[in-house]
Parts: structure tokens; sequence; C-alpha cells
């Protein structure tokens, strides 16, 4: 992978007075590869992008785009030796320049094979692709979000760089604009063919985009996989918490008379074969437990099935999200809260009790962060 | 007007033409570093070196520029210890007047501030624009002008309430009390300017939500309204105080009657009025004054320091809910155009009326009406020397003040080099320094520079008069620039760079037209202040470098002419409101020359 990477970083750190601000940050972009760092705001991502683009200045690693040293011991390239396109959160259009303008700029500024002649129709089937060719000569104030972010897009792949950052594109727009978006960048990158480097908190985006997802928190990388592996099973409890909607619980392991290890949780014993997943090497201690919202059946009974666990709760919260009931349930006799999903047509007040069912095989067990 | 703005977009078409073809000599990619360094030394030398020149002329036995001298504490022991100055009663005039106009331009600006801001005050367009008048006005013209309406003997309103009511008027302008009140009245509009915009941006919200929560509106003003333009109304405080603790002109034009003295007063009379000038003594007697205006120019730091945190009521500009007055509306609008009339409108129309007198009485007489002064300043070679060096001194000074100041901003703001916060606080210390307390250091610094090669003399130069002004007004215009240039995000300079822009490139497409207003509003902020300002030029000047300030001075001062002083600050006041308003017409409003 690294010998055809078209991005590698290599211990990149940087520092802010006395606080680290990423810290032992590795990573690869492959030949058009789309890759996500994901993480919650704050925690350094944008430095990231930032120390690669060269508009932020590394403490310390190495960093290598399209085979050349950028950043490294005795070497730091000013941004505009780094040949990339990027692509900012708030857009930064250059308000007193045209659309064609600020589009044209990198032809006339940056490296590339075209002549002068060429930039004209270069600019205007890049804005065809970005379905703005009438806009061209627009004064870039006049536009909407949307078409902004269209702007940008357009102005950072003029030059066809070899490599495309994404600082939170989408995350100034509207949903439907954000999702319509969504597909559009796909598409671009499919047709056009680049390898992106793609920073957001949403997690939506990152797995709607990425090839591959890297988790990042304080700073650090947490951990990195293909997307639906990611999604599917992360490592760590920080990314199974961040990922995906899921209920956490606390548990402990224990061992029972017959040397069979379980879960003692408020839902109730389970040994751990029966779990869906288990990513601790822990025999003993504290762990933390996820479960999906999708995964709990409710009735108004209990429920005699043998490989089931059941509980008994009280509504505290309900009501109807996207196309689904959501019900927020407290276990009775204790503290935990669990949130699931149902059916639309089902009615609860709060107060109500139920019972719910948890298959086993639902709940995925993970090493206690706290630990 | 379309006229001016074609003029406008032709000059600064033909400024973007220049700055392009000195861009590409300059491309390369140690431009950054050498352009802005050298600006910021520039900076910290201009800053610092008429200090250093200043302390060490106060400590040496010699003349400055002799350097075969040795270092001595005579001048300070004969002024602090042997009453060569009468250090306490300077200090007690110096405070009395300083707080005196804190006072009273507080006061004024706020109730004005407030009146024409936050409620339905009928008129109050055309009052705020006689408020906003005296940025044409200089101080020492201001004096002038109350000469000439409310001088004791012959004033025309004196010699009107002696004829008609057969009173004297209630308080001698040539009092400390009657020069204190002038020289607040001088600080209103600068008061006003600074606490308007912590009026204007308050969130109306948070009024409101002390409305709903069940406070009155005298409990919502003393409990929200208040704390929140506090800074605005403290910062403003301390700097007219500032001020206040350096004012020459006006109290020299009217406290020489009755030899009032304050700290530039006597410093200014221990060089320009002794033969030989005691430079060592007046140096030692600056260092007193020092100490003060460095102490409250530390606590001024503190203050606009911790005034960022209460940007949440700066930023977005709010229509604020204007208060009704009710059925006080037109008697509060009639006792405020009764105070405009008697302190702005009525001293300027007698002023001007003066000027068209052979010679004046204290009354209107037809008899004597007359264009000889105006004739003897436009046929006076002297005099038009004078305004060509005041034309040289501005657009030289504005200009090479706009190129510091704009330097500044960005090495402060943008780059991470080293010593940002050290150059911005370089950049305020001459807030720090008095006027005249600065010329001193200037006039040391030529002196000694003077002597140490012939290339260096630079005394008796407009280059002088140009560099000491620039230092002047460095501390306001870099504020200006550095309010403004936090406003153009970053990315937009970034994302020229990722697109393959130099440094040098990135400035010429991006930055500098984005920063064109600001520069073309720093430009005209400098021009209009250095056109107007007397303390550096009366210190420094000689008799091939007079300037139109030192002129109005001068003939008042020696030759005691009202009227022929009066026709030339007649002139120099139209001269300057018309530059304000082909500002104005350019789209420059006041406010942008508001500094904070």
């Amino acid at each position: 992978m690294p010998d055809d990477a078209q991005l590698t970083v290599r211990n990149l750190r940087k520092r802010f007075g006395d606080e680290f601000a990423i810290t032992d940050v590795d990573l690869t972009v492959g030949v058009d590869e789309s890759v996500a760092l994901l993480g919650p705001s704050g925690c350094g991502k944008t430095t990231i992008l930032r120390c690669i683009a060269g508009v932020e200045t590394p403490d310390e690693g190495a960093i290598t785009i399209d085979g050349e040293t950028v950043q490294g011991p005795n070497v730091s390239r000013s941004p505009e030796d780094r040949d990339v396109g990027m692509v900012y959160q708030n857009y930064a259009i250059w308000p007193h320049k045209t659309v064609y303008e600020n589009v044209v700029f990198p032809l006339k500024h940056g490296d590339h094979d075209l002549s002068r002649a060429e930039y004209e129709p270069r600019v205007d089937s890049v804005l065809e692709m970005v379905e703005i060719a009438n806009l061209k000569n627009n004064p870039a104030t006049d536009l909407s979000g949307g078409q902004q972010q269209r702007v940008a897009l357009a102005r950072s792949l003029v030059h066809d760089p070899p490599l495309l950052l994404l600082d939170e594109p989408l995350s100034n727009l509207d949903k439907g604009l954000r999702r319509n978006m969504r597909y559009e960048l796909q598409r671009l990158q499919h047709e056009i063919g680049f390898s992106m480097l793609y920073v957001t908190h949403n997690q939506q985006e990152a797995f709607y985009l990425a090839d591959r997802v890297i988790v990042v928190r304080d700073g650090r990388v947490v951990e990195s996989g293909s997307s639906r592996e990611l999604y599917r099973r992360p490592t760590t409890a920080f990314t199974r918490d961040f990922v995906g909607q899921r209920n956490r619980f606390n548990g402990v392991i224990e061992t029972d008379t017959d040397g069979q290890i379980l879960v003692r949780t408020d839902l109730g014993r389970i040994p751990y074969d029966n779990v869906g997943y288990v990513a601790t090497e822990a025999k003993t201690g504290s762990v933390v437990c996820f479960l999906r919202p999708g995964d709990i059946s409710i009735g108004k009974f209990a429920s005699n099935e043998a490989d089931t666990l059941q509980f008994e709760g009280i509504v505290v919260a309900e009501g109807l999200l996207d196309d689904r009931y959501e019900i927020r349930v407290q276990l009775s006799g204790t503290e935990t809260e669990l949130t699931l999903h149902t059916r639309i047509n089902q009615s609860y007040e709060p107060g109500d009790s139920l019972y719910g069912y948890v298959p086993p095989r639902a709940i995925q067990v993970y090493e206690d962060p706290a630990e | 007007m379309s006229g001016l703005r074609e003029l406008y977009s032709r000059i600064s078409a033909a400024i973007s033409r220049l700055v392009r073809l000195w861009t590409s000599t300059v491309d390369h990619p140690r431009a950054k570093g050498v352009v802005l360094k050298t600006i910021v030394g520039t900076v910290a030398v201009l800053t610092l070196v008429p200090l250093l020149f200043l302390l060490w002329t106060s400590v040496w036995t010699g003349y400055p520029g002799q350097f075969d001298a040795s270092f001595t504490l005579d001048n300070v022991l004969s002024v602090y210890i042997e009453g060569a100055y009468n250090v306490p009663t300077l200090l007690s005039h110096s405070v009395f007047v300083a707080l005196g106009m804190t006072l009273i331009a507080m006061s004024l600006g706020l109730t004005f501030a407030w009146l024409f801001v936050r409620t339905n005050l009928p008129t109050k367009g055309a009052m705020e624009l006689v408020l906003l008048s005296p940025y044409a006005v200089p101080g020492y013209i201001s004096a002038l002008m109350y000469i000439t309406t409310y001088d004791p003997n012959n004033g025309l309103v004196s010699t009107f309430l002696a004829d008609t009511l057969g009173v004297g008027i209630p308080i001698n302008i040539f009092s400390p009390l009657g020069i204190t009140i002038v020289v607040g009245i001088n600080g209103v509009t600068a008061f006003y300017l600074f606490t308007v915009p912590a009026l204007q941006n308050m969130d109306p919200a948070l009024e409101e939500v002390s409305r709903i929560h069940g406070a009155n509106i005298f409990q919502t003003i003393r409990s929200i309204s208040f704390p929140l333009i506090l800074p605005a109304i403290l910062s403003g405080a301390l700097v007219t105080f500032l001020r206040g603790l350096g004012e020459f002109s006006v109290v020299e034009i009217l406290g020489v009657r009755e030899g009032f003295d304050v700290y530039a007063t006597a410093i200014w009379a221990a060089i320009q009025q002794q033969a030989p000038p005691e430079y060592g003594q007046s140096a030692a007697l600056a260092l007193s004054l020092l100490l003060v205006t460095a102490v409250l120019m530390w606590y001024y730091r503190r203050l606009t320091s911790r005034n960022q945190d209460y940007m949440t009521v700066t930023g977005r500009g709010y229509q604020p809910d204007r208060w009704d007055l009710g059925r006080w509306r037109w008697p509060i609008a009639a006792t405020l155009w009764v105070v405009l009339f008697v302190l702005w409108i009525l001293p300027l129309v007698v002023m001007i009326a003066v000027s068209f007198h052979s010679t004046w009485l204290g009354q209107f007489d037809p008899a004597s009406l007359s264009l000889i002064h105006y004739a003897d300043v436009l046929t006076s070679q002297r005099l038009q020397e004078s305004f060509l060096n005041s034309g040289i001194v501005a657009v030289t000074g504005a200009t090479l003040g706009t190129i510091l100041v704009v330097g500044i901003a960005y090495y402060t703001q943008r780059t991470a080099y080293r010593f940002r916060s050290s150059i911005e606080f370089l950049s305020l210390t001459p807030l720090a320094i008095p006027g005249i307390i600065l010329g001193t250091g200037v006039l040391f610094t030529v002196l000694w520079v003077g002597r140490i090669h012939p290339l260096l003399n630079f005394y008796g130069t407009l280059g002088v008069i140009i560099i000491g002004s620039v230092i002047v007004f460095i501390p306001f215009s870099s504020r200006i620039a550095i309010g403004n240039i936090v406003q153009i995000h970053s990315d937009l300079e970034d994302v020229a760079r990722v697109s393959g822009a130099s440094w040098v490139g990135q400035m010429r497409e991006i930055f500098l037209p984005l920063f064109k207003n600001t520069t073309a509003i720093l430009w005209f902020y400098l021009l209009v202040h250095i056109v107007q300002l007397l303390s550096i030029p009366i210190m420094t000047y000689t008799s091939d470098t007079r300037v139109i300030p030192v002129d109005i001075f001068d003939i008042y001062y020696q030759q005691a002419n009202i009227e022929l002083v009066s026709a030339v600050s007649t002139i120099f006041v139209l001269l300057l409101a018309s530059i304000l308003v082909v500002f104005r017409l350019f789209g420059i409003r006041f406010y942008d020359l508001d500094h904070r």
C-alpha cells in the first residue's frame, strides 16, 4: 500500500502553546482512494488537514504527497509547492472575484501542463461538471451556499491535483442540499478519479463517501479500517459510541461455578459465548456493552423464550423520529436507560410499563475505556 | 459625484498597477519575511528610539548631539529637588485639566450617544452632524474660536451681555476652569465616537430578556445595559484622560494670559522659549509625566484586553430598541440644540465673522467689513509655503503611516513570526507619550543622529515632522487596521497559497484587494489628523519647515492678530471640511474613522 500511496503521513505532531493538538498521527491515502478523518469537533482533524496542505507547520513528522516529500526533518514546502486542492468548511470563495476568476486562479498560479489558451475551456468543463456553467460570470458574493460549495469544488479540481483535501465541506449546507452534494461528490470522484482526504464530524458523510475511515480523538488516531468493517465491528468503545446510534450500558465480567465466563448487566447475565462480538481480552473487571435500538422488541407481557434476555421498564420519553417510533425506557430498579425503535403505529405514554426482549447476539462487548 | 467615483477608481487602478509592477520584481520566497520584518523593525525603531534619546538627554551634561560630555543626575536633581520647576503645581494643573476634560467629555459624549442611538429624539441626524464637525476643527482653532466669542473683554457674547443686560460672562475662558472647559469640549466628539458602537452593537435581546424576567427599565439599565457598555466607557475615559494630561495648544493659547502652566507647556517653553534651550531639564521633567502615563497605559491595556471578553456585545449590527421619549421629545431636542449652538455653532460663526472684519472690537461692525486678511493670507509667501509644507507632510505621512500600519496588522494577525505581541504592544506605546514629549524625543533624536554623520542630519527637514506625526497616530490607526484585518477570514489567503500562488502573488491577488477599503480609510484618517497636528511640528520646525498649525499658533501667539489668524483658520477649517466631504462622497463615513 505505501508504495502506491498518494499521501503518506508519519508521526505528525503539532503543539499549540502547551497543548498537543495532534500527536503521532500516521495515515495514508491510496491512489483514487477516498479516506475520511472522522472525529468530534476539536479533535485535531482539521489541524492534520492544514498541516498536509502546508498552511500550518507541524512540529514533527513527515508528509509525502504523490511520491514527493513535502514535509520532513529538513523540508517544509510552502503550500503553493504541494500541488493539492482544498475545499474549506466556509468555502473561502474570494468575494472580490467572479466565479470564473475564482476557479481559474489555480491555473494562473499553480503547476500544470495547460497553455494559457486552454484555461477558459478547462474552467468551462469543470464548471459544467459541477453543474454551475451558467454562473460563470456572476460575482461570487451573489451565490447561495450550495453554489459556493460547487465553486469551491471546481476551484480545487481545476488544476487536476493528485490529492483533494476537504474540510467539513458539507456541514454548512442544509439537510437536503447536504444529501445531494453527497451523491454529487461520489459521482465526481467516480467520474474524474482523484484521491481524497475528507475531514468530517458527521458519521453519515464519512461512511457514505469513504472507502476507508480513520477515527480521530484528542489529536490521536484511534483506529482505522474499511468503512464496512469499522461500522460493523469497531475495536474501541470510543468508536462504537461515536459510530452508529447505540445504547451503551455497563457490565461486569464474572466466572460462574462451571468456569463459564459471563457478563453481568442490568439486562441479566449473559454467557460470553452468546454475545455477538467481544472486543476485549479482559477476563475480569468491568466492560461496556452496546446494543442497537432496533434490536430491542417490546410487549405487554413477560416472554418465556429461553435464549432471549428480557427486562421490565418504565417509559420516560417517546416520540416519532424519521419513520420510526422511538421510546426511551428506564429499566425497573436500575439507573440504566435504553432507547429502542419500533413500528410507527405503536403508542405509549410516559409512565407506562412494558417488557423488552433482547437477543444476546445483538450485544457487543468492549473494554471499559475508563479502566 | 460620479466623477469623483471615477477618479477614485482610476487612482485605485493606477495604484494596483504600481503594486503589480512592484510585486513582480520582489516575488521571491523570502519576500514575505524581508518586507514584513523591515516594516515591523521600522515601527520598533520609531516607537522606541525617541524615548531612548529623551532618557539619554535627561542624564547627560551636554546638549543633544554633544558626544564629549558625561552622565549626570544634575538635571533630575535640579528639576525635582532644587525646584527649578514647580513640579507639584505642574502635576496638579495637568491632572486638573485632564480630570475636568474627562468629566465634560464623558457626560456630554455619553448623553449624546445614548440619546442619538437609543431614543427617538427628533432632528438627531442634524445634531450628529454638528457634533461630528469638530473633526475638521483642531483644538488650537477651537481655542481661537472661543476667544472671538467668549473673551471677557472682546468676545461677541461678552460685549452683547454687557450692552444688553449689564452683566459679565459667568466663566472666564482664560481661568483654569475656563481652559479646562474648552479642552473638555474638544474631547466630546472622540468620546461620542467611542461609545456609539458599544451602544449600537448591544443585542437588544439581552435587555428584553431582563424585562421579561421581571426587571423594570431602571433595574435593566443598571444591571444589564450599563455593565455591558462599561468597558467602552472606561477605555474612552482613560484615553481622554491621557489626552488631557498631554494637552498643549489650548492651554498655552488660553493660559498664557494668566500664566497657567501644565507639563506640556512647561516642557515646550523650556526648549522653545529659552536661550539656550534647557534640553536636559525639560527631558528630566518629562520623565515624571511619562511615569504617570505609563501606569495609565498599562491599565488601559488590561482594560482593552479584557474587552475581548465582552465581544458578545459587538460584531453584528443590531437595530436596538428605540426608547420613546414621549412628550419630552421636543423640549429635550430644543435644549440640546441650545447646547450645540453655544458650544460649537456660535463660536465657529463668530470666528468666520471676525475674519471679515479689518478690526474686531467685540461686535459686528458693517463699517469694518473687509477682505484684507484674506488678501494677506493669499499673498503671503510664507503662508503659501506653509500650505505646501502641510500638504507634503500630510500626504507623505499618511502614505508612510498606512504602509507601516498595514504591515503591523498583517505581522501580528497573520504570521507566526516571533515578537508578535511585543509589536502589538509597541504600536500602542505612543498613546502613553504626550505629543509635546514625543516631539521633544524626536527633536533630540535628530539632533543626536545628525551628529553621527552629515548624511544622517535630518534636522530642519520636513522628514522629521513627517516621521514624528506618523508615530503619534500609529496606536489608533493600527487599532483600525487590526480591527479590520480580523474581518477577513484567513482561509481566503490560505486557499490561494494551496492553489499555487506565492505569498507575494497571494498578497497582490487576494489580501490587498480585499483590504483596499481599509487601506483607503487608514490613509484618509492619517491625512486628516496629521495635517491638523501641532505638537510635533511646534517642537521640530525650523524657518524652512513651517506648517499651517505652527503658523496659526504663531500669528496669534506672537502677533496677537486675531483677525488674520481667524482668516487663516477659516481657510484651514474649510479645507479640512472639504476633505471630509470628499471622503464622504467616496463612501467613507465618520464612523469608519472611529478608533477603539
